[in-house]
């Protein structure tokens, strides 16, 4: 990362905050680190983080950095803290570009290099070009996956046999979604509705 | 008062924010009663938004930010109780950075547990006369 961003904070501006998704504005200042910012995941949950750090040692083996991964999301013209209709492993040939890019026009080598040097480190502006998912010739990380799975449960993959996806499928990976405000809501009437049925059921 | 933290003038404008939107990462204006982004006047001496608006920077939007906002962003501000303000530049390219990583070489979905397993919030001060005082702007360091 840049060790200077100097003069940030002057570069504000007024965004719509469509359908409040965004923490409204109140002026608010960080005066203290409350507990749960340095708390990590829970522990229960440590073990089954297993085969994505395996997948992470394996992406900086292959000398993945940061430098490599901004040049990636902005060679295919993405912002990935924006809504997208598809993920970026889904962005097949038959995906529409509106929703999920930014521009129908591919990005010129020169403008990404600008920005991997503006937003990364000067010296990293002409980082190779890593192919994400699923693009032909992204890393696969199946066998460093494998090495996991047979560590950790005995059971034996051929490495070149297995897919990632269906790694997921097989509940390896467990997808552990970020929460969001309205999870609550959601979840309170999930918690209703199995009420209702459950009482239906004993009618 | 010593050690009070100031907002600096916005330096931003309407050239700047329409590069922005030439480049695709801004949306363009299309609606003039509630337009999707507002540059500031040369009154404002801190920001004083609208009702519906926040405090974006364009730094923010050079690294990977952008709206309608992504669930990772949104579930950051919500999980440490901060606002986009209290957020820095570098915070938002190790955001935009983990979920890049997660979706287009991990395939999977951004991971909340590998979030919080690899990333810890830090509060980013300014220290004068060897005291600590908070910041108005940036204040979470990821």
């Amino acid at each position: 990362m840049p060790t200077s961003n100097r003069g940030w904070q002057s570069g504000w501006f007024y965004l719509q905050n469509d359908g409040g998704l965004l923490s409204a504005y109140t002026g608010k200042m960080v005066t203290g680190c409350p507990q749960k910012w340095v708390w990590g995941a829970p522990s229960e949950e440590q073990k089954r983080l297993a085969p994505l750090l395996a997948g992470l040692e394996k992406l900086r083996d292959a000398r993945v950095t940061a430098a490599t991964v901004a040049t990636a999301f902005h060679k295919r013209s993405l912002l990935p803290l924006a809504q997208r209709r598809a993920f970026m492993f889904e962005m097949t040939r038959g995906v529409p570009w509106a929703g999920t890019r930014m521009l129908v026009e591919p990005v010129s080598a020169s403008d990404i290099a600008a920005w991997v040097a503006k937003t990364t480190h000067p010296d990293l502006k002409n980082s190779r070009v890593v192919p994400m998912r699923p693009k032909k010739g992204y890393i696969s990380l199946v066998r460093g996956l494998v090495f996991v799975l047979t560590s950790c449960t005995g059971f034996l993959f051929s490495p070149v046999s297995i897919p990632f996806s269906a790694l997921q499928k097989m509940g390896i990976v467990r997808y552990s979604l970020p929460p969001v405000p309205e999870d609550r809501e959601i979840r309170a009437k999930n918690r209703a509705r199995n009420e209702e049925q459950k009482k239906a059921k004993e009618v | 008062m010593v050690g009070d933290d100031v907002w600096p003038p916005s330096n931003v404008t309407r050239s700047a924010l329409d590069a922005h939107v030439k480049a695709g990462i801004l949306r363009p204006l299309t609606d003039v009663e509630l337009p999707e982004w507002i540059v500031p006047s040369a009154n404002d001496r801190e920001p004083n938004p609208p009702p519906g608006y926040v405090v974006c920077f364009l730094s923010f939007l050079d690294r990977g930010f952008g709206t309608p906002a992504g669930r990772l962003i949104r579930a950051i501000l919500h999980y440490y109780e901060v606002e986009l303000h209290n957020l820095n530049p570098n915070s938002v390219i190790q955001a935009a950075v983990f979920a890049t990583v997660c979706e287009g070489f991990l395939g999977v979905p951004p991971h909340w547990n590998l979030w919080l397993h690899l990333f810890k919030a830090d509060m980013a001060a300014r220290y004068e006369g060897g005291e600590k005082f908070p910041l108005r702007v940036g204040g979470c360091t990821l």
